[in-house]
């Protein structure tokens, strides 16, 4: 009878030639959101970024922990894709701690990654998320520090830095962007 | 004393100025609202379907010169150059890709902005930053913070400033919510209001498409996550998407609880907890709630609730009290027994700021510098429920809001959500 059934099924039927003992295991397979959502393309299929998303909100505090190391298992993820790192930084953001930074201070540097890292780090407190910024303050140049700037101008929480800044203001080889960034970031810290 | 702009300047001295060297007779023109020293003279930001609206609007306004128009879409500042020039008969109206060119020039005095809602927050404040008045599209801006910042400058640079929230200067609106707020209904117990269900859909998933010849593509993203183009994220669709505005519940929330804000006399705060129950696409480009339930509750237990429906363009707000209920939209002004309507608000009671204008009384509160029916403050308000309501809706639990701090009680997760990190180089610093 097996075999009579195995000649009926489609060559990619996952049941064709199935033992009997695993069919179970077949029929209730699934994928596993947390490693699909590091696949996610623009434009594509976003239900199981959508899947990690709602798992998210859904969390108790006393849950962050766990999810946030899944969410950084998913975004060290060698293959995560932009628009996976994208939505796993907003994540980050929502339920993230100091222990984001390991994985996400890397993507802070780099050009098509920086807003995607202050996504993430901009809303969590605490003075290491502080001295990252402020670390990662003289690496960058151009937009992606005017950009880095804002988010420490935001936070307010870290007065130290303010002599960089000023710095930065009067020097008259950063672009006019990051000049004004940094006079508009005193006034924030300063008000 | 802080800088002196061009507007005040022609207020504190124009009349003294004139009375010492002009001659007795003075033409009508010259002293008049179309008087150069009493013209405001306008710049719109973001011209699009609702900007070319707002913009012909302030046309027709006594006493106001369109002088220039920015936009990142070549054809929609052009479309609008074109009516400016055409209303004046000549080509003097100006033309700006990036909105600090127009927000920083000191011959403008007022901004409209009408920009797509992740937009609103930054030119105004810019331009609050330079000395302008500001009017501003509903709803107020994307995060509950972009509204702190902006009504904060607002009130350091002494500027006036007008949401575009225009329900507020309909007549039927006003005498409804002077009704309620004199007690013709008793004590309220519940507003509810309907909002339309969303009127665009897209796909489950979407492909890259080219970026128009004449669009500033990367401007119009502006402070929003870097995205790939796809005709569908941009123009009027841009609302469905949480990355540039907050769906119907800001768009026409943002009406609507206005006038329950309004009625119910809570302009300078808002209710205390929230509960969601909203359904929100699992895929494809649009990220924005289909499926609108939110309760809020007043410290005076006064409930507030908001729903969408499918199939009608306009929404309703319909208050219960004691004595039955008053339901009110653009097109009808009901009760549940009709006399109710016909009372007269006692000589004593409370009177409501009257407009029936919406852009002239902001010309007019920029010439009188009093505040506008819609102050800014108060469109921030309104602005916060709906942002709320949407938040409640995303985290599906229960939340304490306290008004007063804007903050959410005992929640980190939602109180994350008030702001979101922008896109170099724009801050909200």
């Amino acid at each position: 009878m097996a075999n009579d059934d195995n000649a009926k099924r489609a060559d990619n039927d996952p049941l064709k030639n199935a033992q009997s003992s695993n069919r179970d295991a077949v029929f209730t397979w699934a994928p596993d959101p947390w490693e699909e959502v590091v696949k996610l393309e623009y434009g594509g299929d976003r239900s199981f970024a959508t899947t990690v998303q709602n798992m998210v909100f859904a969390a108790e505090p006393k849950e962050f922990p766990n999810i946030e190391k899944k969410l950084l298992k998913a975004l060290g993820n060698k293959n995560c894709t932009l628009a996976a790192q994208d939505c796993l930084c907003r994540l980050i953001g929502v339920v993230g701690s100091e222990a984001c930074l390991g994985v996400v201070e890397p993507l802070l540097v780099e050009e098509k990654t920086s807003h995607l890292a202050r996504l993430a780090l901009e809303p969590i407190p605490g003075a290491k998320v502080d001295d990252v910024l402020r670390v990662a303050l003289p690496k960058l140049k151009g937009v992606i520090k005017a950009g880095l700037i804002g988010t420490i101008a935001v936070r307010q929480s870290d007065k130290s830095v303010a002599a960089e800044l000023e710095k930065i203001k009067n020097d008259a080889s950063e672009p006019e962007m990051v000049r004004e960034a940094a006079t508009n970031a005193l006034n924030r810290i300063r008000s | 004393m802080g800088k002196m702009h061009r507007r005040d300047f022609l207020r504190l001295g124009g009349a003294a100025t004139a009375a010492a060297v002009f001659p007795s007779i003075i033409p009508s023109s010259v002293l008049g609202a179309e008087a150069p020293s009493k013209r405001i003279n306008i710049g719109v930001v973001g011209t699009g379907g609702m900007g070319r609206s707002l913009l012909n609007g302030a046309l027709k306004v006594n006493g106001t010169l369109l002088r220039a128009v920015c936009d990142v879409d070549r054809y929609h500042r052009e479309q609008a150059a074109g009516m400016i020039n055409k209303q004046y008969g000549n080509k003097d109206c100006l033309l700006f890709n990036d909105f600090r060119e127009l927000t920083r020039r000191d011959d403008i005095d007022a901004v409209i902005v009408a920009t797509p809602d992740h937009w609103h927050a930054l030119p105004a404040i810019d331009a609050v930053r330079h000395g302008k008045d500001i009017y501003v599209e509903k709803p107020l801006t994307l995060t509950i913070e972009e509204g702190r910042v902006l009504v904060a400058e607002m009130r350091k640079h002494k500027r006036i400033g007008q949401t575009g929230t225009q329900q507020r200067s309909s007549a039927g609106f006003h005498k409804a919510a002077e009704l309620i707020r004199n007690g013709h209904l008793g004590k309220i117990s519940r507003a509810e209001v309907k909002i339309p269900a969303n009127n665009k859909h897209c796909p489950a998933e979407w492909t890259e498409d080219p970026v128009p010849e004449g669009l500033d593509y990367d401007m119009w993203l502006g402070p929003a996550p870097w995205a790939p183009f796809t005709r569908q994220r941009t123009h009027y669709q841009f609302r469905f998407q949480l990355d540039y505005a907050g769906g119907q519940t800001t768009n026409w929330g943002a009406h609507y609880i206005d006038i329950a804000q309004w009625a119910l006399g809570h302009d300078e705060g808002g209710p205390v907890s929230y509960e969601g129950y909203g359904e929100f696409p699992s895929t494809g480009l649009f990220t924005a709630p289909t499926s609108i339930n939110v309760v809020a509750t007043y410290a005076d237990g006064t409930i507030l609730t908001v729903r969408n429906r499918e199939g009608v363009l306009d929404g309703t707000v319909r208050f219960h009290g004691e004595r039955g209920w008053i339901d009110v939209s653009r097109s009808r002004l009901l009760a549940s027994d009709p006399k109710i309507l016909d009372e007269k608000i006692a000589e004593t009671g409370v009177h409501l700021y009257k407009s029936r204008s919406h852009m002239g009384d902001f010309i007019e509160c920029v010439r009188t510098r009093k505040n506008p029916i819609s102050d800014i403050a108060i469109g921030h308000r309104t602005t916060t429920i709906c942002n709320i309501g949407n938040i409640a809706m995303q985290l599906r639990r229960p939340l304490q809001w306290d008004p007063s701090k804007e903050e959410f009680v005992n929640d980190a997760v939602a109180n994350r959500m008030r702001s979101r990190a922008m896109r170099a180089p724009w801050s909200l610093a």
